[in-house]
């Protein structure tokens, strides 16, 4: 398991970013760009993820300044990212029909799968969605998020777990598996 | 308790089927890092933080500024014959005070006269007061006998009172002044300066002194400081120095006393009597403003009634009476 980030490379690289250093910019863009992705991954059509994941960190980056607690770069970006797409506001647009395809040199049938799924953890509550997508699409582990995101581990076991059940509900997992093991 | 092995929290870990299918599937739209991104960004586009406090301050001195532009005029403007509010609890006295009208205090009532807008003059027991005229940059009164306290914060001359032949004209300050049925009384200033002006003598008098007057002429002004014993020489000379009569004996024994807060009362005296300059009193001015060693040039145009070697002094004076607004807190009062 990667090591999760450390509160005081987080201020030190926000500290270097203030005074304009472009390797500091490039390292908490890189660092935090999974959070941004996951937070519009759950809430806009992924036609207009990159671009939003894009201009959150303009925006962040302009504000950089008004940051008080620089360890807090992660909470404080993520709410910057929130507020760009209001919740109540979720596009439903469906992965199959993005002007660009999801990714390439796949079948339809795991195409559709995969819209199922994203679309099953975007029904979630927030807390789970984005963690889930964390977890999930972007890879990251539960020690990772919790650095990321601000939340405190016990936070993230729980709504990982609390929202794997409720996702595995939705996609009519856990009744496969009675199935299967009571065919078994 | 030892922690089991939990694939959820550690995508190291082996996890069901269904977890590795998912990851599977969701995983394809994981963020790809945008290759050589360059945050050209200006991160001064703000202002640093420090010299927000200093922004914000100078909006607020723009504010006050733009209040101050705006509040200025309205207080210094005043309509032709517009009646005075008066303030009172005699329920005799009258509510406000048009041109021409007389109030009069009995003994037991004051009352608060406002001057236009630009201060108020305490009318105290036994005083008559009538109002000569008002309008913006003029108002007069004139104090027929008793006492009045007034406070304006206004440029020279806006505000004065007349007392006979003499008018005391308030050049921005505070002051105190009474007066008899004989035309004699007396000015105390607490702030600024005001003039005293009878029959083409015009004297200055600044915060901290006073000067006593008779209906056809002043006297000099007066540190409050200052003993008796000076101030009935000063008084014995000015009356000399009227009558065309040099006192050598009490010019010295003036110069002997003053101290250093007497040196308006000297520095009057030399100013309406030039030719006292020749002797002590001159320098014993000098000393007060710093010159050990007479100028005997100086003197000498001094003595000729030099307004140009006069004003080598007189501009030294600290807060010169058209620094009115310097009085600010008279404003408040």
């Amino acid at each position: 398991m990667k090591p999760a980030l450390a509160p005081q490379d987080i201020a030190r690289q926000v500290q270097d970013a203030r005074r304009g250093s472009q390797a500091a910019y490039a390292w908490l863009y890189r660092s935090f760009a999974p959070l941004v992705h996951a937070i519009h991954l759950g809430a806009v059509a992924r036609a207009r993820v990159d671009d939003l994941t894009q201009e959150t960190f303009v925006l962040a980056f302009a504000r950089l300044d008004q940051l008080r607690e620089p360890e807090r770069f992660g909470p404080w970006i993520a709410m910057i990212a929130r507020r760009m797409r209001p919740a109540a506001t979720v596009e439903t647009v469906a992965i199959g029909d993005c002007a660009d395809p999801p990714w390439g040199g796949v079948g339809p049938e795991s195409m559709a799968q995969a819209g199922e799924a994203l679309q099953a953890i975007r029904a979630l509550p927030l807390a789970y969605r984005e963690t889930l997508i964390l977890r999930l699409v972007e890879g990251l582990s539960g020690a990772e998020i919790a650095a990321l995101t601000g939340l405190t581990p016990q936070s993230v076991r729980v709504n990982l777990h609390r929202g794997m059940g409720r996702l595995r509900e939705a996609l009519g997992i856990a009744q496969r598996q009675e199935e299967n093991n009571d065919g078994g | 308790m030892v922690d089991r092995p939990d694939p959820l929290w550690d995508p190291a870990l082996p996890g069901d089927d269904e977890l590795v299918r998912l990851e599977a599937l969701l995983g394809r739209y994981r963020h790809v890092p945008a290759e050589g991104q360059a945050w050209a960004l200006p991160p001064t586009s703000r202002a640093p933080r420090w010299r927000r406090p200093a922004l914000a301050m100078a909006a607020v001195l723009v504010a006050c500024a733009v209040g101050i532009a705006a509040w200025l005029p309205w207080r210094l403007q005043w309509s032709e014959h517009h009646d005075w509010a008066v303030e009172t609890d005699a329920p005799a006295l009258p509510r406000t005070l048009r041109v021409g009208q007389t109030l009069a205090t009995s003994a037991g009532e004051t009352a608060t006269v406002q001057v236009a807008r630009i201060g108020r003059m305490q009318v105290l027991p036994g005083t008559r007061v009538r109002l000569v005229d008002t309008r913006a940059g003029h108002h007069r009164l004139e104090l027929l006998d008793g006492r009045v306290r007034a406070r304006i914060w206004a440029p020279p001359g806006h505000f004065g009172i007349a007392a006979g032949d003499a008018e005391t004209v308030d050049l921005g300050c505070a002051f105190e002044m009474q007066r008899n049925l004989q035309g004699e009384g007396d000015i105390r200033v607490l702030s600024g300066w005001v003039m005293h002006r009878v029959q083409g003598q015009e004297t200055l008098v600044p915060a901290g002194s006073h000067l006593r007057f008779d209906a056809s002429r002043s006297g000099i002004p007066l540190a409050e400081t200052a003993s008796v014993a000076f101030a009935a020489q000063v008084e014995q000379l000015d009356l000399a120095m009227a009558k065309g009569e040099r006192v050598t004996g009490v010019e010295a024994q003036v110069a002997e006393r003053a101290t250093d807060d007497d040196r308006f009362t000297v520095l009057t005296l030399l100013t309406r009597y030039p030719a006292l300059a020749s002797g002590p009193l001159y320098p014993r001015l000098a000393a007060m403003f710093g010159e050990t060693v007479p100028d005997p040039v100086h003197r000498q145009a001094w003595q000729q009634g030099s307004v140009h070697a006069m004003n080598r002094w007189w501009e030294q004076v600290p807060r010169p009476p058209k620094a009115w607004w310097l009085n600010w807190r008279d404003a408040l009062g």
